[in-house]
């Protein structure tokens, strides 16, 4: 948890807001997405465990979901980090028969996934509060 | 799952992705395929997309090489090779890909090879041994604190500890003129003598030693690293 917050933080800190005021618009929407990018880094693979949940979800649905939502750029992308989530024991999978024959693999969070995704919740709302007071503190500041 | 049959813009687009992902061990970057041939078979199935829309919001063959970077950019994960990699992630009867090195290593015959090597292999010409160990250090199905075990605990296998066990005897033997011989039973090189229980436990040693990553090597099967 704490590698994701020194990760998540890291790059917004070291690139600040006040670049977009300087450099001009076209850099300030680069940065945004540099900005986004990163944060979506840090964050994404709680995303995914709270995307299965309780439930059991099929690849497909998960990439759905956080694409919905603006999560995930490239549905592509989250089959690498399902596949690392799973040999770290974070999630595990199962195989279930298909109307269309071919077995479906399902996937589930292990107790491992469910603490680690407590744990993120925990501290996320935390940290988001924290980072949101201190954007309004400083916004008087900016130009 | 067989794609063969699958539109030739699919067949290209997996290859370019196995591409990408060939510095991956081959159950790592199975598993990511299959993930994603899993993604464009069922999203075809349901139905409002066109082959080409799917692909396009997968991303390119490099998005997923990079997320695959991104991904181990935390420390957390990363091309792990000594985690295990259960069985469940490919359904039953699915093909699984591996090099044919990592299949030699990972092979039954290896591990049985090798088990039999460590223990007797100091027999042949007294290297047979060494090439147990290195059997031990490439195989898939120890971990490293086994493969440690083996290569400490059976030095030179039987004849190795047989050597220790008969050093001390010849050492006596040698001491003397003829007709003159000092008879120093206790006498030891090592600087301390074996009792016959612990030569036994010496003798035994190697064996059950290569007994155990006999079957912990069986018993972990073929796709266990």
């Amino acid at each position: 948890m704490l590698e994701f917050c020194v990760y998540a933080t890291a790059p917004t800190a070291q690139k600040p807001l006040h670049d977009c005021a300087t450099q001009g618009t076209v850099h300030c929407m680069v940065l945004n997405d540099t900005v986004s990018t990163n944060l979506r880094k840090g964050v994404l693979e709680y995303c995914v465990l709270a995307t299965i949940g309780d439930g059991e979800m099929y690849g497909l649905d998960i990439a759905n979901g956080l694409q919905n939502r603006g999560l995930l750029t490239s549905e592509g992308t989250l089959y690498p980090l399902l596949a690392r989530l799973r040999r770290n024991g974070l999630v595990e999978t199962s195989w279930q028969e298909s109307a269309q024959g071919a077995p479906r693999r399902y996937y589930t969070l292990t107790d491992t996934g469910s603490a680690s995704l407590a744990a993120f919740a925990s501290v996320w709302e935390t940290f988001s509060a924290s980072v949101s007071d201190t954007l309004k503190s400083t916004t008087g500041g900016t130009p | 799952m067989n794609h063969d049959h699958a539109a030739p813009e699919v067949r290209s687009y997996l290859a370019a992705i196995q591409a990408r992902l060939a510095q991956l061990p081959a159950e790592q970057s199975g598993e990511i395929l299959f993930g994603v041939r899993e993604h464009i078979a069922e999203a075809l199935e349901r139905g409002g997309q066109s082959t080409a829309e799917i692909l396009a919001g997968l991303g390119s063959p490099d998005d997923i090489a990079a997320g695959l970077a991104g991904s181990d950019m935390d420390g957390s994960g990363g091309h792990d090779f000594a985690k295990p990699f259960p069985s469940a992630q490919f359904p039953p009867g699915a093909p699984q890909k591996q090099l044919p090195a990592q299949r030699h290593q990972s092979s039954t015959l290896w591990v049985v090879a090798t088990c039999i090597l460590l223990p007797f292999g100091a027999f042949l010409a007294g290297i047979g041994w060494l090439f147990g160990v290195a059997g031990l250090w490439m195989g898939t199905r120890w971990k490293t604190w086994e493969k440690i075990m083996g290569t400490v605990l059976i030095p030179g296998g039987v004849p190795g500890a047989l050597l220790l066990a008969i050093l001390p005897v010849r050492q006596t033997l040698s001491f003397g003129s003829p007709g003159e011989e000092v008879i120093i039973s206790d006498y030891n090189p090592l600087g301390f003598s074996l009792p016959e229980l612990a030569i036994a436990v010496v003798l035994a040693l190697p064996i059950i030693v290569a007994l155990y990553l006999l079957i912990v090597g069986l018993v972990r099967g073929p796709k266990q690293p």
